[in-house]
């Protein structure tokens, strides 16, 4: 099922293949876990959120029309979903989990360790910067640099013009620049 | 160009997506400082693109098949209602129904009072297209109506039916809503039982389809 595309599968699991649509999890998990965890900063709760996102989906199947791609739908309930739970911490008073925690992917484990130390401390401190953004700023640079997403499609996600997203990133990454600079990771 | 849109276009250029490549390539071969700028954005671009996706416990694909499995689609009955056109016989009657029920439950303090009393709408879309023309004739902010809210749309018009989709989908609220209306229990009651925050997205969210000139 690897060569079908996304709205077929979901037109079979519409007609009940639940096989389908665990080839879109499959497919889309671990980016929808990257977009989660970057947003939220928590390995666990970004899990949750992921796996509240695909069964939304599955709940709104039948509401689903391919006018625009299968992933800006699913990455539009991940950002709805992850604002949720910024605003739910905020609400409570919560802040995000500490970058440090999150036991984010570090690479191959039976590398030497100072060198798996270094990717630590690297991502931590890559991570502590990104959490320092406001989430509009986030979400835009998490879906350009690690989603890959064009303007048009981060546009369509967000649900903002291309234009805002051209100047949201260009800030966000001056900020980043000047949040990396302050926690020294100008040296990373 | 000034600083912010130096940057700016060099961020554009950095990802393929300035309006005009050759003139910002000009403009790096002309000015060192824009070509050492350019180059500590390249720098921060592959920092962050260092971090790679978590990986994914095989569990995750188990937990999530489990969920669905008890998971009961919303079927397109519901979401037939917001987008047939009223016009069309059978869905015109639940339309009404519901969309006058939720006018009665919670529209009442936004529907301008001289619409809702005059009679002139016959039906909730109605109602809210000239509840939304008689604001925007007074000069009100339709775009402030969505403050505060998940829904941070720069231009009204940018809104569509798959940003709505998208936001019901993430409202708890919104499957209870459903849930509760196909397991037929009194709309009134339910609506009733919303929050605030809820009802003021709800809210928002019809307002935001009346402006699309989606049907409810």
């Amino acid at each position: 099922m690897s060569g079908v595309d996304d709205w077929t599968l979901v037109a079979h699991a519409r007609a009940g293949d639940t096989d389908a649509f665990a080839e879109l999890v499959r497919r889309y998990q671990r980016p929808v876990m990257q977009f989660c965890l970057r947003m939220v900063g928590s390995a666990q709760d970004a899990e949750e959120i992921a796996q509240d996102t695909f069964v939304r989906v599955y709940r709104h199947l039948h509401r689903l029309e391919p006018r625009a791609k299968f992933s800006t739908l699913l990455f539009g309930i991940a950002r709805n979903l992850t604002l949720n739970f910024l605003r739910d911490a905020k609400r409570r008073g919560r802040g995000v989990t500490d970058p440090m925690d999150t036991r984010p992917h570090l690479g191959d484990e039976t590398q030497r360790p100072d060198r798996a130390a270094r990717l630590r401390e690297i991502e931590a401190t890559l991570m502590r910067a990104i959490q320092r953004l406001s989430p509009e700023h986030r979400e835009v640079l998490v879906l350009r640099e690690l989603n890959g997403m064009d303007y048009e499609g981060i546009a369509r996600v967000v649900k903002c013009r291309k234009g805002t997203v051209k100047s949201r990133l260009a800030r966000a990454r001056e900020q980043l620049h000047a949040q990396l600079a302050a926690l020294g990771g100008d040296r990373l | 160009m000034n600083d912010k849109d130096v940057w700016e276009e060099l961020s554009a250029y950095l990802d393929g997506e300035a309006a005009d490549p050759e003139k910002i390539a000009r403009l790096l071969e002309a000015h060192p400082e824009y070509a050492r700028r350019f180059d500590e954005l390249r720098r921060l671009s592959q920092q962050v693109k260092t971090l790679a996706p978590p990986d994914v416990h095989p569990a995750f694909l188990t937990r999530v098949m489990a969920e669905v499995a008890e998971t009961r689609p919303v079927q397109p009955s519901w979401f037939a209602r917001f987008r047939a056109p009223l016009a069309a016989a059978g869905a015109a009657a639940l339309v009404v129904l519901v969309g006058a029920a939720v006018l009665r439950a919670v529209f009442a303090p936004e529907v301008p009072v001289e619409i809702a009393a005059n009679g002139r709408a016959a039906t909730a879309e109605e109602a809210l297209l000239e509840a939304l023309e008689a604001r925007a004739a007074a000069g009100e902010d339709i775009e402030a109506w969505a403050e505060d809210s998940l829904f941070d749309f720069d231009d009204a018009a940018d809104v569509s039916a798959d940003d709505l989709i998208t936001g019901l989908a993430a409202e708890d609220w919104f499957d209870k809503l459903v849930l509760a209306w196909e397991a037929d229990e009194d709309l009134d009651t339910m609506i009733g039982a919303l929050n605030d925050y809820e009802r003021a997205t709800f809210n928002e969210l019809l307002q935001e389809y009346g402006e699309e000139g989606m049907t409810i």
